[in-house]
């Protein structure tokens, strides 16, 4: 008994404590929002087009932190095959559409981009997905001129305010397979594909998506990665 | 400015809604029950610890638990920093002491004296209401005097009645703080031919009601024709639809049919005949016209009674396409813009300049016009260049007080200003804010937002994210389905309904925007239109549909509220080769900004007829140097004209007298292309006069216009608002400042230093 006592009163004050904290749970207040808004990867018969989808709470969690975008925690899936699922989301994140051949996908996707939508294509660094980026590139360019053939598409110069639109970014992040630099992924800068005059697309091998899932070095790569990210969102959407 | 301090308990948690006597007695049990373990556990325990040492101990542990008990009771210290309370907002009398007032029936009854006598019955109600009454009386100009007696007794009897600009000088005049409420003894005839419309803008911009108080009597009034007021555009665009609204008076002793014909050059004529009942009538009449190819088209508009009628030109530009320069600023990040812009930006003649605010200090340009603004003009000024401003997810916490300010100039001279709000948070923001009195609606306030409803929300909002950084998994496939776009419920006579008709197609092709998410508001305004309603959701307590779109003029401007999401989720769902986004868009910006022509040249009145012989006065806006006017009537008769500088740089005050009676025209030209026209049909003076024509009061009119200002047409019993207490306006909080008492390092420190130093104690003198 005399144990039990002694062991509750000493306890006494972290339960305190504990009831403290429920009680003065004063939530930091949010910063004012926009509309409320989903994050979608486009979803093709590419077998990798969900890779590391499990790290992409990271990149919603710091656009969330760091701007006034009433962006969903959870990431959706946008159907190349139906327009109603492309519809639902102003910019679709892809992780290539090189296999996209079927006429009614490329039909949606085309319809998707000239009704404003916008779509982000990010190679993955990985060997194993892209062991040569300029395979890489021309899947890309080859099916958007399938897609677009209005559209040109141009090399993205490093002055171009895409860099500087939301983050002010020396030059553009880029992740290495395994952080061993390769210049063979360093010489290809961002492509926007313009229809209109209007940036519908941009195609980038800066893996991005790689540099805010892993451990990078060097270690800012990360961040940048995101920043990145946040700029062609902010980009697309102010344009 | 004053400031109040004050401390309170702000309990937190589950203790939150929890009345202070029950939060506290929870507090204290907790206390009590911490304690008595401390008191059981260095008392009651057998060991060889001295009793000093013990009661050390004890004392140490019950600070500590005092201590946290204080800081879990949270006192905060709250600031406040409110506006003195303004000195009680004072009635003010207007009388009308003009001819119609003071000519006697056949009993010898004057309209003054009967309103003389309804004024007793409800003087006293007013005198303890507002404490303080302040007389005025008009008839040609508003002129103050010391008491009833004194405003009815004034020498001004005059053949005029310039009741809405004297109720606009009386309100110009009004005291730091304004008045409580104006009431009008009048019957109601304006003889300016002015609009009511700027009065009413000014009236809710300084919330001010307006009651009437009507003068009656017998006399048997004249007979009467007259098209009262006319409004069209000056410019339209090539191959699209235009309105011509027209307010036509009438007094006829009998039954009658009016016929009414428009027609545009020498096409065949549009006729419609409409049934007047005997009595005095003020009918709007509106008809849509279709606009060919660009050239100046003339338009003839003629009513006829069977023994009168009246005829009103108009000349109206049809151009290739119509030159709009939007200012949009938006406030948090969202899609709305890159859609609009994107339709937008194909439609010739649009220009927008967008500024974008995502972040404190951070201002990014974009849009189709590449001009100089730099940021959101914090002078009236600096906006004249646009015809409509938009405002889109913006905080009212984004826009300074001079900003706000310039946007309500702006506005007030005749701009068009778009709100879209996009949450209900945004919404409560708004309110009490200086940019709210111009806004059609009432805004939520925290505490009439339900707290439950918002707990819920912040609840959901927890367990989503919470599920996301479980799980990371995406959205359920069929999350969409909370995302069903819903159509806007526009009802048959918001003048949306009319904007959105495509040329040619019946109204069941009437475009119709949709939706997903939208704010609550509590209601609109008295005086603001509803331009589209929730499909199915009502607020429960006015149990009227949920508004999406409301406007309400101000000044001579127009302002708009669009309560849903920034209609991009519409954008993607529509097929691209379709036009109903970008028609929506130009017809509501176009609508919107319609009055805002403070470049271009244009006659502000939109009377049609002026009487002959007698100096008339108009006002011509939009040039800042001074314009040439020449005035041509029948048979190429041409008279002088005197202009001379307006109220505002951009206005000038044009005088000429129609010696003959006939159809003048009167062109004014400034700078290069710069042109207004306006035909007048100038007629016998005395026949123009109407303010000794025995016309019945005005009853109607003066109704519909204190309803829209939240005041009442007094008859018999004071306004049951007026016994409600008196007037005094309650202090208005400027801020706020919230100081958590506890949360300061010392305390904790010295807390939870006590539990530390009673924990060492406890080792050291051997008590485990």
């Amino acid at each position: 008994m005399k144990t039990k006592t002694s062991l509750v009163s000493f306890f006494s004050p972290f339960l305190l404590c504990g009831l403290f904290m429920v009680i003065t749970n004063t939530q930091a207040a949010e910063p004012p929002r926009g509309g409320k808004v989903q994050w979608a990867r486009l979803m093709t018969n590419y077998p990798h087009w969900a890779r590391h989808t499990e790290t992409e709470f990271f990149l919603l969690e710091y656009i969330r932190d760091n701007t006034t975008l009433d962006i969903d925690l959870r990431w959706a899936i946008a159907d190349i095959n139906r327009m109603e699922s492309l519809s639902r989301y102003p910019f679709v994140y892809a992780e290539g559409i090189q296999t996209v051949t079927n006429p009614v996908a490329q039909a949606n996707l085309r319809e998707y981009l000239l009704r404003g939508g916008f779509l982000l294509i990010d190679a993955c660094i990985n060997v194993a997905v892209n062991p040569e980026p300029d395979v890489f590139l021309a899947g890309q360019l080859l099916r958007m001129k399938e897609i677009l053939p209005e559209a040109t598409i141009t090399p993205i110069p490093p002055q171009h305010e895409i860099f500087k639109t939301y983050f002010e970014l020396d030059r553009r992040p880029q992740s290495y397979m395994n952080n061993v630099y390769d210049p063979r992924w360093e010489k290809h800068p961002m492509y926007a594909v313009e229809l209109d005059g209007r940036v519908v697309s941009i195609i980038s091998l800066a893996a991005l998506k790689c540099g805010w899932s892993f451990d990078v070095n060097p270690p800012e790569l990360r961040i940048n990665s995101m920043k990145m990210m946040i700029n062609i969102y902010a980009f697309s959407l102010i344009h | 400015m004053r400031s109040t301090s004050e401390i309170q308990w702000e309990f937190g948690g589950p203790l939150t809604s929890a009345s202070p006597g029950l939060a506290w007695t929870v507090l204290l049990a907790v206390l009590a029950l911490g304690l008595y373990l401390a008191y059981a556990n260095y008392f009651k325990r057998s060991g060889t610890i001295p009793k000093h040492r013990r009661r050390i101990l004890f004392l140490l542990r019950a600070f500590f638990l005092c201590g946290v008990v204080l800081c879990l009771a949270n006192p905060t210290r709250i600031e406040r920093h409110l506006l003195d309370a303004p000195a009680p907002q004072p009635l003010a009398v207007l009388i009308d002491r003009s001819a119609s007032m003071t000519l006697p029936d056949n009993r010898g009854q004057t309209r003054l004296e009967s309103a003389s006598r309804q004024w007793e019955k409800i003087r006293n109600h007013a005198q303890e209401h507002f404490q303080e009454i302040e007389y005025a009386s008009f008839a040609r100009e508003m002129k103050s005097a010391g008491s009833w007696e004194a405003a009815v007794s004034a020498d001004l009897p005059d053949a005029e009645t310039m009741l809405f600009e004297s109720l606009s000088t009386l309100l110009e005049k009004a005291p730091l703080g304004g008045y409580g409420g104006i009431l009008t003894v009048t019957d109601g005839v304006d003889t300016s031919q002015e609009s009511a419309s700027p009065l009413l803008g000014q009236l809710l911009a300084s919330r001010t009601p307006l009651y009437f108080l009507p003068g009656t009597n017998r006399l048997r009034p004249r007979a009467l024709l007259q098209i009262r007021e006319v409004d069209l555009p000056q410019e339209v665009v090539r191959q699209s639809q235009f309105d011509y609204h027209a307010v036509i008076e009438i007094f006829a002793e009998t039954d009658r049919e009016m016929k009414i014909s428009i027609k545009k050059d020498d096409g065949p004529p549009f006729i419609e005949t409409v049934k007047v009942k005997a009595g005095n009538t003020l009918f709007p009449w509106s008809h849509k016209l279709a606009s060919a190819e660009p050239g100046d088209v003339q338009i003839e508009f003629t009513v006829e009674d069977g023994e009168r009628s009246k005829t009103a030109l108009h000349q109206v530009r049809v151009l290739e396409t119509l030159d709009s320069n939007i200012l949009y600023y938006q406030g948090a990040l969202d899609w709305g813009f890159h859609f609009m812009n994107r339709v937008m930006s194909r439609e010739p003649g649009f220009k927008i300049t967008a500024l974008f605010n995502p972040r404190s200090g951070a201002t990014i340009r974009s849009g189709t016009d590449k001009d100089d603004t730099t940021g959101l003009p914090d002078r009236a000024r600096g906006l004249t260049k646009f015809q409509t401003v938009i405002l889109a997810n913006v905080f009212i916490s984004q826009l300074s007080a001079l900003q706000q300010q310039a946007l309500s100039d702006y506005v007030r001279d005749g701009g068009g200003l778009l709100v879209i709000l996009p949450n209900t948070e945004a919404a409560i923001d708004f309110a009490g804010s200086p940019l709210e009195a111009m806004l059609p609606v009432v805004f939520e306030n925290e505490s009439s937002l339900s707290r439950r409803e918002a707990a819920e929300a912040d609840l959901l909002s927890k367990v989503g994210q919470s599920q996301a950084i479980q799980q990371r998994g995406p959205l359920p496939m069929n999350a969409a389905a909370l995302d069903v776009l819903k159509p806007f419920k526009i009802p048959e006579n918001s003048p949306l309904s009319a904007l959105l008709e495509t040329p040619g197609a019946n109204a069941s092709q009437r475009i119709v925007p949709k939706f997903v998410d939208y704010a609550k508001v509590q209601s609109a305004k008295p005086g603001a239109e509803i331009l589209a309603e929730h499909p199915t959701e009502r607020n429960p307590a006015t149990g009227q549909p949920r508004i999406l779109l409301a406007t309400q003029a101000f000044g001579k401007g127009k302002v708009s509220v669009l309560t849903t999401d920034s209609l991009w989720r519409w954008h993607l769902s529509i097929p691209s080769g379709s036009k109903e986004a970008s028609t929506f868009w130009q017809q509501l910006l176009l609508w919107l900004g319609q009055s805002a022509s403070q470049e271009k040249l244009r006659f502000v009145e939109r009377t049609t007829e002026t009487p002959s012989g007698a100096i008339s006065t108009l006002t011509l806006s939009g040039s800042e140097e001074t314009p040439v006017v020449t005035a041509t009537g029948p048979e190429g008769k041409v008279a002088a004209v005197k202009i001379e500088s307006g109220e505002t740089p951009m206005e000038w005050s044009v005088q000429w007298t129609p010696d003959v009676e006939g159809v003048w025209r009167l062109q004014a030209e400034a700078g290069v292309q710069r042109t207004a026209d306006r035909f007048f049909l100038s007629t016998d003076a005395s026949a123009f006069s109407k303010d000794d024509s025995h016309l019945p009061p005005a009853m109607d009119t003066m109704r519909e216009l204190a309803a829209a200002t939240g005041g009442t047409l007094i008859q018999g019993a004071a306004p049951a608002s007026w016994s409600a207490g008196t007037g005094m306006v309650e202090p208005q909080m400027v801020s706020e400042r919230r100081e958590l008492l506890w949360n300061q390092w010392w305390l904790l420190l010295t807390i939870f230093g006590a539990y530390a130093v009673e924990l060492i104690l406890r080792r050291r003198w051997q008590l485990v």
